[in-house]
């Protein structure tokens, strides 16, 4: 390498090299050639597997998904019309497809202050007994709900929710709290499935804001002790701008899960509940909609174009967040 | 009011204009058989120790000797197992770490990565003060870190963030943050020890310049006992949890108390060798190698049949037989390595050891002209006053007649 470097940097070395090119022993630059032409074939030879399942089940469908939104398309029918912007000025016009945006919307804007909120609480109370004797016990508790299955889960949470003899009303009534319709009910059935799905997704968070505490130097937090700042001065001085890239993984994380939402909410408010998301649509997210569209009413190419709104809004705000992060994130 | 009582309020009166002239503000530390245990483990065990006001106080130690947690416990980073801690008359065990009015520098610095120089100093201040307004106390911050940047000659850096800065830039913002509260006790926990060695000799004489400037009651750990003989007022050698001598540099040279301190203390230590003895008329003979001319043999005969002798490598040199003197230690040995090092050498010699007993390596260090090779049989002597003798199983130092007088 740094032979033919030398060579083709000074002009007559260059010249040499010309020379040579066509006489019988390779010149060094050939060689070099060859061995990153190999270098080359063997790496793409490795990726080659991983590669091809890749393309087959992702990026395939996603262009094919790209190509029907400009089309009228169905899956059983062979009269395929090229429609151009057709589908996505319909949806303009579906004033239920609006509304899903608008649910999708308070749905991420709930979800994502709560998931922080909590999360971070649960980490910082559980920091202390993570280095307790039986501290593993209680990670494992707070992680176990986020193996368990979705739909099983959702299940139980119907349970719980049910008006007459559901335990989230038995406990308000015990508070003396009015008791609430919560599925049944049209502005109950979305903070419900919000709950479920903060009890099944938190424990994530908990153990990924614990690996972040676990970062920030027990020295810093001392020497603040000693310059005489108290609990709250510490946490909002020196562990939350610490935390900040860990806080921002976790929003990122929450905004993607909140916009793709649907095992829950199609468990818990769909299918045999109406099939549509809720009393009067109140739970019908984009996502939802997304498969009813699809799925119930055979609009592929309709359902297509609203799943390509979903992933430009994921996008826009995920280059948003990042923009932000440059500002309030500190990387150390 | 009684006579004490109006002392004690005299005295805090003497405190409160001190501290509003801003006058040296100091404290006295002093420790009660303080203890740190770790379930069944005794990390630091009964330590007393007092820190008068003003004095610097090194706590020496090998890794693993309790020396730091001490500190911490002094610091409130670690409660108390059992003991007292006083500063000045005020009992400190229950008191957090805020209350305590302590400066503490860390071996890691432990500056704010994510705030500048200036807030890292100002972090402490703003948590202090909450008389005045919002300006006012804005400007008397900044004042205050200034003043302490200037002091350590960091007044440029200020606008940087710690990754900006060299190692010693950092080491000197972590004084300063420890130093701009001006704390009535300053705690250092092995704060050069990250340095290179050349910054590591320029920031000790730093600290001692410091020192002399704030005059703050300070305890300092580490384990090199450079920055101990240098920087104390008084050392506390540690060794396993306990303390083993208090006293100043001179005093753990020239009387350390026990073969630990003796050995730990010196560059390299002292050599140390154990044997029987036996007295022959006006010399004492250990081993086949060692005697010991002396003439107070009534000293020695009180003690057990086994003792450990001392010297330190610098008080040996060369002498030919016909030299030998009527008292002082005489050792005979071969020479295994000589290390050169330009203003002495120091020999590495091995003496022969009776039947059965495990051959003994001592050093020397000699003049650098001294024409010792590899190999050679050499006859080393060093002056009574400085030998030291040591039990064999304690350990513990046995005064004789010649190390009293020569001190005395």
């Amino acid at each position: 390498m740094t032979i033919t470097k030398l060579v083709s940097n000074d002009p007559e070395g260059a010249h040499i090299t010309h020379l040579n090119s066509g006489t019988k022993p390779p010149t060094p630059s050939l060689i070099a050639w060859a061995r990153k032409a190999k270098d080359r074939l063997v790496a793409y030879g490795l990726l080659f597997p991983a590669m091809s399942v890749f393309v087959v089940f992702f990026y395939l469908p996603a262009a094919f998904l790209l190509y029907i939104s400009f089309f009228h398309w169905g899956i059983l029918s062979s009269a395929t019309k090229f429609v151009g912007l057709a589908n996505f000025r319909t949806l303009i016009h579906q004033p239920l497809f609006l509304k899903s945006l608008e649910t999708s919307g308070y749905y991420t804007l709930v979800m994502i202050p709560a998931t922080v909120m909590l999360a971070l609480g649960i980490a910082l109370i559980l920091k202390e007994a993570v280095t307790a004797r039986r501290g593993g016990i209680w990670r494992a508790a707070v992680f176990l709900p986020h193996v368990t299955p979705v739909v099983a889960t959702s299940i139980i949470w119907i349970w719980i929710f049910n008006p007459q003899f559901g335990l989230a009303n038995f406990l308000l009534k015990a508070i003396h709290l009015p008791a609430l319709g919560w599925l049944e009910s049209v502005h109950w059935a979305l903070p419900a499935v919000m709950i479920d799905t903060l009890w099944h997704s938190l424990g994530l968070y908990v153990i990924i804001f614990l690996a972040g505490l676990a970062n920030v130097p027990r020295e810093l937090v001392e020497v603040a002790q000693l310059d005489g700042a108290k609990r709250g001065r510490i946490f909002r001085r020196i562990i939350w701008p610490l935390l900040s890239p860990t806080t921002f993984f976790v929003v990122i994380l929450a905004t993607v899960n909140s916009w793709q939402a649907f095992s829950q909410i199609y468990t818990m408010t769909g299918g045999p509940h109406g099939g549509a998301g809720g009393p009067a649509f109140s739970t019908t997210t984009d996502a939802l909609l997304v498969y009813q569209t699809a799925f119930i009413y055979d609009h592929f190419s309709l359902a297509a174009a609203m799943s390509l709104v979903l992933f430009a809004i994921i996008l826009l705000l995920t280059f948003l967040q990042k923009r932000i992060s440059n500002r309030v994130v500190f990387y150390r | 009011m009684t006579w004490n009582a109006s002392l004690v309020h005299l005295r805090g009166w003497c405190v409160q204009l001190a501290r509003s002239n801003e006058e040296k503000c100091v404290s006295r530390v002093e420790l009660r058989k303080m203890s740190k245990q770790f379930g069944e483990r005794t990390v630091v065990n009964e330590v007393d120790l007092v820190a008068e006001q003003g004095e610097v106080v090194v706590l020496l130690g090998p890794s693993g000797c309790g020396k730091t947690s001490t500190l911490r416990m002094i610091a409130g980073l670690e409660s108390i197992t059992y003991g007292e801690l006083y500063f000045d008359d005020r009992l400190m065990n229950a008191e957090p770490p805020d209350r305590r009015s302590i400066g503490m520098v860390f071996q890691n610095y432990a500056l704010y990565p994510h705030m500048s120089v200036f807030d890292n100093l100002a972090f402490g201040l703003e948590s202090q003060s909450k008389t005045g307004t919002r300006s006012e106390r804005r400007k008397s911050i900044s004042e205050r870190v200034t003043e302490t940047a200037e002091l350590l000659e960091i007044g440029h850096l200020l606008h940087q963030r710690p990754r900006q800065l060299s190692g010693g830039q950092r080491q000197r913002v972590s004084l300063g943050r420890a130093l701009v509260r001006k704390p009535d006790v300053f705690l250092m926990d092995e704060p050069l020890s990250n340095l290179d060695a050349n910054l590591r000799d320029r920031m000790r004489m730093e600290l001692a310049r410091l020192h002399q400037v704030h005059g703050i009651t300070t305890l300092y750990v580490t384990h090199d006992q450079g920055e101990a003989l240098t920087l104390a007022d008084r050392i506390v050698v540690m060794n396993q949890g306990s303390v083993c001598q208090i006293g100043t540099p001179s005093d753990l040279y020239d009387q350390p108390s026990s073969s630990f301190v003796a050995n730990f203390i010196g560059m390299p230590g002292m050599n140390l060798w154990t044997s029987q003895w036996e007295s022959k008329g006006t010399r004492i003979q250990c081993g086949p190698a060692t005697t010991l001319h002396t003439d107070f043999r009534d000293v020695l005969a009180t003690q057990s049949r086994s003792i450990t002798i001392g010297v330190r490598p610098e008080h040996l040199h060369l002498i030919r037989s016909e030299q030998i003197e009527s008292s002082g230690l005489t050792a005979q040995c071969r020479v295994d390595l000589v290390e050169r090092l330009g203003s002495h050498l120091l020999a590495h010699c091995t003496m022969e050891a009776e039947a059965g007993a495990i051959q003994t390596s001592f050093v020397a260090r000699l003049d650098s002209e001294s024409q010792v090779e590899r190999g050679d049989y050499l006859l080393l002597a060093a002056p009574l006053h400085r030998v030291h003798l040591f039990d064999a199983e304690s350990g513990d130092r046995i005064e004789h007649f010649s190390s009293v007088a020569a001190l005395a």
